[in-house]
């Protein structure tokens, strides 16, 4: 079930400012550093929209990490989705430059697997890191990233105004679009249609 | 919000011919936006007041869309089995896709254009590796054109729901890549 926007905002809101645990993951940034990173293209409005994706975006980037760290995931299906690791860390590079472009806050990695797993709790995505007991949890807890990276992208492309950060949040949610089939073509035993079941994806948002 | 318009597109569908009509598909892209746009920044809310740009924009979309769907129509049978199978069910949902751009050009104030009784999809291949690059050509050039006019769309729902059909012709385009023996995923973002 899909949450109510009233909790999806509760939810990034407590994901941006986390617990005391997480309290050290943020870097705030101020707006001098963002003039100085030579962006300014994103627009004065867009800059909590693109700090969202990036929290999702970090947190996607950080369970790649830690499920091909648990090393459940092996052989051809490990090697299907090895470099979806490096592609999320680009999303999170781009967005950082964008969000530094639009004097928001820099969110980092979460600082642990516990609080990793805090958020994705929050995020209503039940697999846990350092839980996974075979290669299909891990598969099904990399699908239900990617489809919360593609809700996150997908809202904020409600709200986004500025050209260029409509560009790029829609080339990144495309790309998690096609990491969710290609994952999920690994949960379903390389049958090809199971992999892009829907005509419209929207992710879980 | 797909529907309303998947009926007729069926319907086309099932009695169009796959031949001619071609560069249809850049009617609207060179479309001005200065006038509905302020400082190169697009709305977010709101009501929805008929936005002529927006018509012309998913216009395009719909013809790139039903050209696609010929496209399939004539591959489906060319392919070996298991990837008939996955094209047959991709060619269902860029149907719904036609049916959603039609709710959403309704949306943006417009008319749909009705289908034309053919649409150009080029030589027809002759084997499986030409019919799988045929078709992902076909993905490839719709994934642009989205990405090119999601900036320019007034309405902001309207860029979210473009955004959807997008992300699912962006799955069909990595797929086809696999099958093709290409990387199927070869970049972080995709163009």
């Amino acid at each position: 079930m899909r949450p109510a926007p009233a909790q999806r905002a509760a939810t990034r809101r407590e994901l941006l400012t986390g617990g005391a645990a997480a309290a050290g993951a943020l870097l705030a940034v101020p707006a001098a550093a963002a003039a100085a990173s030579g962006g300014g293209t994103a627009a004065s409005g867009d800059g909590g929209h693109l700090t969202r994706v990036l929290s999702m975006s970090v947190l996607a980037a950080y369970v790649y990490q830690q499920v091909f760290a648990e090393g459940v995931l092996t052989g051809t299906r490990r090697q299907a989705v090895s470099s979806f690791e490096a592609q999320e860390q680009a999303h999170v590079a781009a967005l950082r430059r964008a969000v530094l472009s639009a004097g928001a806050t820099v969110v980092g990695p979460p600082p642990s697997t516990v609080v990793a797993n805090q958020y994705l709790a929050h995020r209503q995505i039940p697999g846990r890191l350092g839980q996974l007991q075979s290669a299909e949890d891990a598969l099904d807890l990399l699908i239900d990233v990617e489809r919360s990276s593609i809700g996150s992208c997908y809202v904020a492309l409600l709200s986004l105004t500025g050209p260029d950060a409509i560009v790029l949040v829609a080339r990144i949610m495309a790309n998690d679009s096609q990491h969710e089939a290609l994952v999920t073509l690994q949960r379903h035993a390389l049958k090809l249609p199971a992999a892009a079941p829907y005509a419209l994806v929207s992710g879980s948002h | 919000m797909s529907g309303q318009g998947d009926g007729p597109s069926r319907r086309g569908l099932l009695g169009g011919a796959v031949a001619a009509v071609g560069a249809v598909a850049l009617a609207g892209c060179g479309a001005s936006s200065g006038s509905e746009k302020t400082a190169g920044q697009t709305q977010t809310s709101g009501s929805n007041p008929p936005s002529p740009g927006d018509v012309a924009r998913l216009s395009a979309a719909l013809e790139l869309e039903r050209r696609t769907v010929d496209a399939y129509v004539a591959c489906v049978p060319l392919l070996s089995k298991p990837n008939s199978k996955a094209a047959a069910l991709w060619l269902s949902e860029e149907v719904q896709h036609t049916g959603e751009l039609i709710a959403l050009i309704k949306q943006a104030g417009g008319k749909a254009a009705p289908r034309a009784d053919s649409y150009e999809i080029g030589s027809m291949p002759r084997n499986q590796a030409q019919t799988l690059a045929l078709l992902a050509s076909f993905e490839q050039l719709q994934v642009a054109y989205y990405l090119r006019i999601m900036p320019q769309l007034r309405l902001a729902k309207a860029r979210a729901a473009v955004g959807t059909i997008l992300n699912c012709d962006a799955q069909h385009l990595s797929l086809l890549r696999l099958v093709q023996g290409r990387p199927a995923v070869p970049s972080a973002f995709v163009t």
